[in-house]
């Protein structure tokens, strides 16, 4: 800091010179800084047997800590050559290449960056990290200037540091509301992954479900037989819990809808909850519709590695939705599977013709939004019905439950539904709190394992990035009593949970259904006492969230 | 006059100069922001140090028992177990008080041929070894948070297949 102002005069103060610093050339030496690839702060690589079920190239056993990541003899042309292709095939990505002015609006806005420190996770910092390399390869200024320009050479290291950057970025695109030129970072580090991928670079946790969505359907791997043992498994909780019996309809050929959601919600805690909401809501409702075993995933880890994958494993909703012959598709409470859809899958896989326009066979309502790509979301289904009182609901069952919700950041910044999943909370719940305006709707916080990046072996990069989402709910929870977390995502149920506990513990992570399941009124239920995790429902027993 | 006395005359230059010196482990343009971003939702990691480095020299003045300085240590601990640097670099801020002190309070301090000074410093010792059992407590959580997922992300499974089993806690 020797060359700053004191802190006590105002140069110190000025927010544009945190930008300076780091990126006004000739530079302070970012760019000759080398990234330290320790153990505990990368992501495990991919192995190599599912690049070679993919199809990808240079399937190899390599490690992030090795200083050889034995890279192909021509890897530096693959890199040059990949920017070039994509550079025509995305006016985005050269737009985004070329217009940053560096104003430093994004730079403070990156969970990654607030929690860590880190400054080469302000977005403007890591899209320079494929900025400074186009500028050197791509344009004039670059080739005559060179690091005047903020240009430099494509080395092994630059490629080791895409790696440690392109996966510490969760694409949620906090950064592109601030930016006054909409620059959206999150499609350069789509970008940047795909590069990588070129050279066989990727992670496990990425690429194994991509493997196994594209072999069974979903990213867990679950077997057809499996998926129908998870569901029945389910149905017996739910009779346990309400004395009913549910239906659960599996590749149910001339059903009216087909019902999609991540696999997340048959395996993993808490998301099974909303699961078993979702078939207690639609065995209420009488609905004609069905799961499937071949589309049973509705989360997309594509969208996470490249184009094409992103459109491989999406095409499979289509196609079963062809094949057994429905109206439309309703997809469950995921997150990123909505920024798949309303961004690419009509482009990728449409026009769905063969379908049509959602209409809610309960309310009539059709759904106009959803005329190109007819698949509509949960929540804004579960909105409607309430609108039109065709729910019975009972929120004091959820009267132990102080609830806050997390805008998640594809729904909320990918989708723009803000309002449904909250009417839909404050209907099923006598008790709310919104979170502060700052960490809300369209400037939500990650929960820091989006994108690929919710595994185990980086917890403490997750921890930092969950930070700013902690923070918010701590605060909730200590003015308002706060002792539930509801999330419209299946990453969100998943890696939220240790954000809460770590920066917030006594608060619960929740599906929006879950709520909803317990406040519902079903026919020949018996008398509910219990909620779908079967623990006492209804009135509060005098715990605190600070238990 | 004691040095107590001295040092809460001194306070403010103290706190200040301990919170710079604490900044100026992040990268500079990180210290600026944690700095000059006053919303505590936007900027938490600044929030934590300038709202609790004060009461934390407060406690450390009072000779507070470990009760009373935990709440104040925990925010900065917490985020520094978490953040990509070694335990010796998490934890340094609290041995920078001392050079803090020699700096700020230096002449008076000489006057008082050093004896209170030693024993100050053993009070920021304490804070020291009290910091590493609250990181080591932190460290310890994010394994056990590792593992809680690891088992939630199949739950069914081992639902499935009667194979949970809870801390009777
Ligand atoms: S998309 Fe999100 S994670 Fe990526 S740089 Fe922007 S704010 Fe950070
Ligand atoms: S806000 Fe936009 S223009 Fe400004 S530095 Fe960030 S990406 Fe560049």
């Amino acid at each position: 800091m020797a060359e700053q102002a004191r802190f006590d005069q105002m140069g110190y103060y000025d927010p544009e010179k945190l930008v300076r610093v780091d990126t006004t050339l000739p530079s302070t030496g970012w760019m000759d800084t080398p990234v330290a690839i320790r153990p505990g702060t990368y992501i495990y690589p991919v192995k190599p047997k599912h690049l070679e079920y993919l199809g990808m190239p240079f399937a190899r056993q390599w490690a992030p800590a090795d200083p050889d990541w034995k890279l192909p003899p021509n890897w530096k042309e693959i890199i040059l050559d990949g920017i070039r292709e994509r550079l025509d095939r995305f006016r985005s990505f050269k737009l985004f290449m070329d217009i940053c002015v560096r104003c430093g609006a994004c730079a403070d806005k990156c969970h990654f960056f607030i929690g860590g420190g880190d400054p080469k996770n302000m977005p403007v910092l890591r899209a320079e990290l494929i900025r400074s390399i186009y500028r050197r390869d791509f344009t004039v200024a670059g080739k005559l200037l060179g690091r005047m320009a903020g240009a430099r050479e494509l080395t092994p290291e630059v490629v080791k540091e895409w790696f440690y950057y392109f996966f510490q970025c969760t694409e949620c695109r906090r950064c592109s509301v601030f930016c006054p030129y909409g620059i959206d970072t999150a499609e350069i580090t789509m970008i940047g992954r795909e590069l990588l991928n070129l050279l066989g670079i990727g992670i496990n946790w990425i690429l194994e479900p991509v493997a196994n969505c594209y072999r069974t359907g979903n990213h867990l791997g679950i077997q057809p037989h499996g998926l129908k043992d998870t569901l029945e498994f389910f149905a017996e909780d739910i009779e346990t819990v309400t004395g009913v019996k549910v239906n659960v309809p599996i590749n149910k050929k001339g059903a009216d809808i087909l019902f999609v959601t991540p696999s997340g919600d048959f395996l993993a805690d808490p998301g099974t909850f909303t699961c078993m909401g979702y078939l207690m809501l639609f065995h209420e409702l009488g609905l004609n519709y069905t799961w499937s075993t071949y589309a049973s995933e509705g989360g997309n880890f594509g969208l996470f590695t490249s184009h094409e994958t992103m459109k491989r494993l999406n095409a499979k909703i289509y196609a079963e939705a062809k094949r057994l012959g429905v109206k439309w598709i309703m997809g469950g409470e995921c997150g990123h599977m909505w920024r798949v859809l309303h961004q690419y899958m009509d482009t990728m896989n449409g026009p769905a013709d063969f379908l049509e326009v959602p209409v809610s066979p309960i309310t009539g309502t059709r759904f106009e939004h959803a005329r190109s790509t007819k698949m509509i979301h949960i929540v804004e289904f579960t909105a409607d019905l309430i609108k039109h009182g065709k729910l019975k609901l009972d929120p004091s069952k959820n009267d132990r439950i102080k609830v806050t919700f997390h805008d998640s950041c594809n729904p909320a910044r990918a989708m723009g539904i803000l309002e449904e999943p909250r009417y839909v909370i404050k209907s099923v719940c006598n008790h709310f709190h919104e979170m502060p305006a700052n960490t809300i709707r369209e400037k939500t916080f990650c929960c820091g394992g989006g994108a690929g990046l919710g595994t185990d072996e980086n917890m403490e990069m997750r921890l930092r990035g969950g930070l700013p989402r902690g923070n918010a709910v701590k605060h909730v929870r200590d003015a308002f009593g706060v002792n539930h977390l509801a999330a419209m995502c299946a990453i969100d149920r998943a890696t939220l949970a240790p954000v809460c506990e770590f920066w917030a513990p006594g608060v619960r992570v929740t599906g929006i259904h879950e709520l909803v399941a317990n406040a519902l009124i079903m026919k020949g239920q018996t008398e509910r006492t219990l909620n779908l995790r079967q623990e006492p429902l209804g009135e509060e027993a005098g715990e605190t969230a600070h238990e | 006059m004691t040095l107590e006395s001295l040092l809460l005359e001194k306070r403010a230059d103290i706190v200040r100069g301990w919170i710079d010196r604490t900044l100026a482990l992040f990268p500079a343009s990180t210290g600026v922001f944690l700095r000059t971003t006053e919303d505590r939702f936007d900027n938490p990691v600044g929030e934590a140090i300038f709202s609790h480095m004060g009461p934390l020299f407060d406690a450390l003045l009072e000779n507070a028992p470990r009760e009373a300085v935990e709440p104040h240590l925990d925010p900065i601990v917490q985020i520094r177990s978490i953040q990509d640097c070694s335990a010796s670099e998490a934890l340094s801020f609290v041995f920078l008080l001392k050079d803090v002190l020699r700096q700020e309070a230096g002449d008076a301090l000489h006057d008082s041929r050093g004896e209170p000074l030693r024993e100050f410093d053993g009070r920021i010792d304490r804070l020291a070894l009290l910091a590493f059992d609250r990181f080591i407590g932190f460290k310890q959580k994010v394994y056990e948070i590792r593992i809680k997922e690891i088992k939630n992300s199949v739950s069914t499974l081992l639902k499935m297949s009667n194979l949970t089993c809870d801390d009777p806690k």
